[in-house]
């Protein structure tokens, strides 16, 4: 008998040939599963027992990336730090695991905004968390088993952190959503003018936008019946609208939806207007 | 009296023409975001996408100039795998590979096609349909097979096809198919004995088939 390579040769190549596909390029922006929620974390508690319910919370917090419990937390009236360990195998046949260790700390006069984060999709306990941004613009994550304590833990936090003259801030709380500027391919795609209207990242959850029915992906592009140019202009104008008194401000927008008729699905954009009462949460 | 009238007229139309356009106006609730469509479309995709490694086993049956020299149902181990996909209703593509391998006392027959499959796929819901043709390469060898000796062909085929899969859940497809092909041969030896050389050309098969498909 005789081999014939040609023909695996030629089979290898139909193969390729029959699996390749043209991906086709999704412009607009993603859909995030992690959930971030606009609480202002406002406590009457004194300093004394904020850091005491800090360290009851010592056995209920992992740090977000490791994903174990702290080893050790301390706390006064200047900071928090926090350590944690775990052990690590080399990779040799023979070798004993190593311990490494990581911490981080909390400066209570740099704590600039706190988000309370919720992962719905992570695989583990530890579901929700704290997010503490720092004015340098850096941050930490910490992860809690429950809503409940991540609320006490960025309640302990904020009150030590105004107790030494910070004032945590809230993103946007008036809109409740991240925005960016829309791409020459999404003002194109939308039949708008290139540095038009601002585009929803995320929304933040409970929040203004979320309660009147915004969706991430929905275009800004008037605001009071104003152009808007960009997210800032749409911040700027809604904080004017709160500022000159008005009860609520109209955002025009415009939804990418899709027309279905039976197997076929047509992409649409859909002009629509929302009415955000001016309130800021706890107002 | 008459101008109030015709005042009475004007407000209720406008009133009328109001609500009607308030109606007509788009609110977030009403709107479905493109997202949301999107991850329907994906799922219903995934679900009724047809993207199969399969394996299974043939029953074929030849006939024409070349038959007499090949293995049948009865001939030995005849296998049939391959890759197929379709989106949930649509052109259909795949690569196949046929080997009916013949081993007898102090000889061997084989025949081996590779094809590409080609076609319409029918999502019928609880299974699918599909309509088309494959063309390929053939390729029969002989080792020291009585009348003909030591000889290879190479050879051009194409024909209809027609399969079914049923969608047993889980990853795992339960298929069908039945394929005629005409297939023209070219002999690779330098003998001159073989039938191929002698003018032997053609073999015409048809084949069913029927094994276990597994979703990638």
């Amino acid at each position: 008998m005789r081999s014939c390579p040609a023909f695996f040769v030629l089979s290898i190549v139909a193969l390729l040939a029959g699996c390749a596909t043209a991906p086709k390029p999704d412009i607009w922006p993603p859909i995030y599963s992690d959930e971030t929620y606009l609480e202002s974390f406002d406590s009457t508690w004194p300093p004394d027992e904020a850091m005491a319910t800090i360290r009851n919370l010592e056995t209920s917090l992992v740090e977000y990336s490791a994903g174990v419990p702290l080893s050790e937390l301390s706390v006064d009236q200047y900071g928090l730090r926090a350590r944690w360990t775990w052990l690590v195998k080399p990779s040799g046949p023979q070798s004993a695991p190593i311990q490494q260790s990581a911490s981080f700390i909390i400066a209570f006069d740099q704590v600039g905004s706190l988000l309370l984060e919720h992962y719905p999709n992570l695989n583990v306990d530890f579901r929700w968390g704290l997010i503490v941004r720092f004015a340098d613009g850096t941050a930490v994550s910490v992860r809690c088993p429950t809503r409940e304590a991540a609320m006490r833990f960025g309640s302990a936090v904020s009150v030590l952190a105004r107790a030494r003259g910070a004032e945590p801030s809230l993103p946007n709380p008036r809109l409740g959503a991240a925005l960016s500027a829309l791409s020459a391919a999404q003002s194109e795609a939308a039949g708008l003018a290139p540095g038009t209207g601002a585009i929803v990242l995320w929304l933040f959850r409970e929040g203004p936008a979320e309660k009147v029915g915004l969706s991430p992906q929905d275009i800004i592009v008037a605001v009071d019946g104003e152009k808007v140019a960009a997210p800032d202009a749409v911040f700027a104008s809604i904080e004017a609208a709160a500022t000159a008194g008005k009860p609520e401000v109209v955002l025009s927008i415009i939804r990418r939806s899709y027309r279905v008729e039976g197997l076929r699905h047509t992409e649409i954009f859909v002009p629509m207007t929302v009415a955000i009462a001016l309130e800021k949460p706890g107002d | 009296m008459h101008m109030k009238r015709k005042l009475a007229l004007f407000i209720a139309l406008t009133a009328a023409l109001a609500l009607r356009a308030a109606a007509q106006s788009a609110a977030p609730a009403n709107v479905t975001p493109a997202w949301v469509y999107e991850r329907q479309f994906a799922k219903e995709e995934e679900a009724r996408r047809l993207n199969v490694a399969y394996l299974g086993y043939c029953l074929p049956s030849f006939s024409s100039d070349l038959s007499g020299y090949v293995g049948g149902p009865g001939g030995g181990l005849n296998f049939s795998a391959g890759f197929e996909s379709a989106q949930r209703g649509g052109s259909l593509g795949g690569v196949d590979f046929e080997l009916f391998l013949d081993l007898g006392e102090g000889y061997s027959r084989i025949v081996f096609n590779d094809t590409v499959l080609f076609g319409y796929s029918f999502d019928l819901g609880f299974c699918r349909l599909n309509l088309g043709g494959r063309a390929g390469l053939g390729f029969i060898d002989w080792g020291a097979y009585p009348s003909v000796g030591d000889a290879t062909a190479i050879g051009a085929l194409l024909g209809p096809e027609l399969s079914l899969y049923v969608d047993l859940g889980q990853k795992v497809w339960l298929w069908g198919r039945g394929h005629y092909y005409k297939a023209f041969y070219l002999s690779l030896s330098d003998s001159g004995s073989d039938p191929v050389s002698l003018g032997e050309t053609e073999l015409d098969s048809f084949i069913a088939a029927f094994g276990v498909a597994f979703r990638q």
